[in-house]
């Protein structure tokens, strides 16, 4: 009668199944013990989490200890001061150049990477031929899909100092331009082709929000006299307002993230002093120098503030009526 | 049909007329680099040299196809793939089976099971840290790098757990009722069910295990095991890094070989494109859904 124990305990269960459940401890194990299934079906995931997820956690105390090859990171000594290594980290002239590109490159991302998919998508609500709509999108779509390796690849040949670009220039009687190799225009280039990858397929959560809005609207301020400059600023940019804000307040949470992707398939030493980030210089000074300890703690600052700016984002986002990221 | 057409364009103002032509200019930006990839892949040397060959291509052949078609680019092809379809299986099947019981509202323990996904998305070890944990792993090397380390993903599982939310609790309560116990439910009832939600993450993960070549970099030195993007990145990034970022410095390759692999790698996601944007639309509308 192996099924008529399960009902009951199905009947109870949807009985507290919207409240939290204040069973005793007893039914409690009981339940456990009838439910096995369904915990042994959790197994594979928590174990692929604990080896691939928790034990790097668990590994950031390297960067307390004083790392030796041969002991492996648990046997190895801790270090002496314990937080020698975030103080080397801190000190080092080259945390607050990297610290301060990243944040340079990221602010450049935001002014004018956050705006232009809202405009795009106001654009693309002004369009009222359904095809010509569409085609465009899947177009502006496409970049979104490919890595940074196949796009840093084009974006080596077109900017490059004989590319399409500088051969334009050349052509219009003007000298050709160091997109790739001068600080300055390499930040240029990678802000302007990130842009470019990511405009078109951010535009879909506002795209949302504009299919959100009431159309009877529109249609009144039509019938009241408002032009079409009107209808944009008064109905489809407040339509958009909860969507902006939350958007960008998740931007800002990002902000020690200048794009590891794009930056570390474009860059070359001549640029290092201006293109250098956070992500870079811990992957170049770990896994390329060998400097395990100072990276791991530098990586281990920068997680510390990218939490907390994401716990404030949350807390941010549900004050503004929005639902939490968790 | 050509009354409305012409109805249109009656209503056509100046405005119609920017946005139209900002859009196109828009597009534009977005196709002409692609024409310019074909078309330098496409031209013989000295059209490419003379920059003759900026849209359309001149003179052409295709050798540089002939070329990229070798045992190296073939084989990381078919290693590609082989990853992205047995990697996503895998990523889908164990997610499936975390998000199942998680989905059971009256399950004791289940905060802490979903709190233990949830972290996961909080904090992470850092590079260096997972970086020794696939050493100490022996997955250096290894072709299982580029498959175990993501098949548990928490934003695939909290998707899939809204999903299966919504599924009626009857129809289970049924199959319980005639004696199925959870497996058989979750394989024969729930997995049919979920179909629309299995499609869209699995073409998330697998396109992000496609484009993956940050692996490799890491953890990869035998250049047999490398994955199209990686050997993409041999021939057309680390190839030019020369001091002038100029392309046709030190090049044991040429111009048009390294652009006819841009395109060979492009291929396959513009096969799944018309998937892509169907379901990825769909996908960001998903995460809305919350319990």
């Amino acid at each position: 009668m192996r099924w008529m124990t399960l009902s009951k305990g199905k009947i109870n269960a949807i009985k507290s199944s919207e409240t939290v459940i204040k069973t005793p401890f007893n039914t409690k194990m009981s339940m456990m013990r009838k439910y096995w299934m369904l915990y042994l079906l959790f197994i594979p995931c928590a174990v692929f989490l604990l080896v691939f997820n928790y034990a790097p956690m668990y590994g950031v105390i390297l960067a307390l200890k004083e790392f030796s090859p041969r002991l492996g990171i648990f046997s190895s000594g801790w270090a002496d001061p314990l937080f020698v290594h975030f103080k080397e980290a801190i000190s080092n002239p080259k945390f607050l150049s990297v610290t301060l590109n990243t944040l340079y490159i990221s602010l450049l991302r935001i002014i004018f990477g956050f705006p232009a998919p809202i405009i795009l998508a106001v654009l693309f609500n002004e369009v009222r031929h359904n095809v010509y709509k569409r085609t465009i999108q899947a177009i502006a779509y496409l970049p979104h899909f490919l890595s940074w390796v196949i796009l840093a690849g084009m974006v080596k040949m077109i900017f490059a100092g004989d590319g399409m670009i500088n051969t334009v220039i050349e052509n219009l009687g003007l000298t050709a331009l160091p997109f790739l190799t001068q600080g300055d225009w390499f930040i240029f280039t990678i802000v302007f082709t990130n842009i470019w990858k990511t405009i078109g397929f951010s535009t879909i959560i506002y795209m949302a929000a504009i299919a959100g809005i009431d159309q009877e609207q529109y249609q009144a301020a039509t019938i009241d006299g408002a032009n079409r400059w009107q209808r944009i600023k008064y109905i489809t940019t407040p339509g958009m307002g909860i969507a902006i804000s939350i958007n960008l307040i998740l931007t800002l949470s990002g902000i020690l993230d200048a794009g590891f992707d794009q930056i570390f398939n474009l860059y070359s030493p001549v640029v290092y002093e201006q293109a250098d980030i956070i992500d870079t210089y811990v992957y170049r000074m770990g896994v390329v120098a060998g400097n395990y300890e100072f990276s791991t703690a530098l990586g281990l600052a920068k997680s510390f503030v990218a939490f907390i700016l994401i716990v404030l984002t949350n807390k941010i986002i549900t004050k503004l009526g929005g639902e939490g990221v968790w | 049909m050509v009354k409305n057409i012409r109805r249109k364009l009656r209503n056509f103002t100046i405005a119609d007329v920017i946005i139209y032509s900002v859009l196109a200019l828009l597009t534009l930006t977005m196709i002409i680099p692609f024409m310019n990839i074909i078309a330098i892949s496409l031209s013989d040397y000295s059209s490419v040299v003379q920059n003759k060959s900026m849209l359309i291509p001149k003179n052409i052949h295709f050798s540089a196809y002939s070329i990229i078609f070798n045992e190296e680019v073939y084989r990381s092809l078919i290693l590609s793939a082989v990853i992205v379809v047995v990697g996503t299986a895998l990523h889908i099947f164990v997610c499936l089976m975390a998000a199942y019981p998680l989905s059971k509202k009256y399950l004791p323990g289940r905060k802490f099971m979903l709190l233990f996904i949830l972290i996961t998305m909080l904090f992470s070890g850092g590079l260096i840290p997972y970086y020794f944990v696939i050493k100490a792993l022996n997955l250096t090397n290894n072709l299982l790098v580029y498959i175990l380390p993501g098949a548990a993903g928490a934003y695939t599982i909290v998707m899939m757990k809204n999903f299966l939310l919504q599924i009626p609790v009857s129809l289970e309560e049924a199959a319980l009722m005639d004696g199925a116990n959870y497996f058989y439910i979750m394989f024969r009832i729930i997995m049919p069910l979920s179909k629309p939600i299995i499609a869209t993450l699995a073409l998330f993960y697998g396109v992000g295990r496609w484009n993956d070549w940050f692996t490799a970099v890491l953890f990869i030195r035998d250049k047999k095991l490398y994955t199209i993007q990686n050997v993409l990145r041999d021939m057309v990034i680390e190839s030019n890094m020369g001091a002038f970022g100029n392309v046709d410095l030190q090049q044991s390759y040429s111009t048009s070989v390294k652009m006819a692999a841009i395109v060979i790698a492009t291929v396959p996601i513009m096969l799944v494109y018309p998937f892509l944007q169907k379901y990825f639309v769909k996908g960001i509308f998903l995460g809305s859904v919350k319990e």
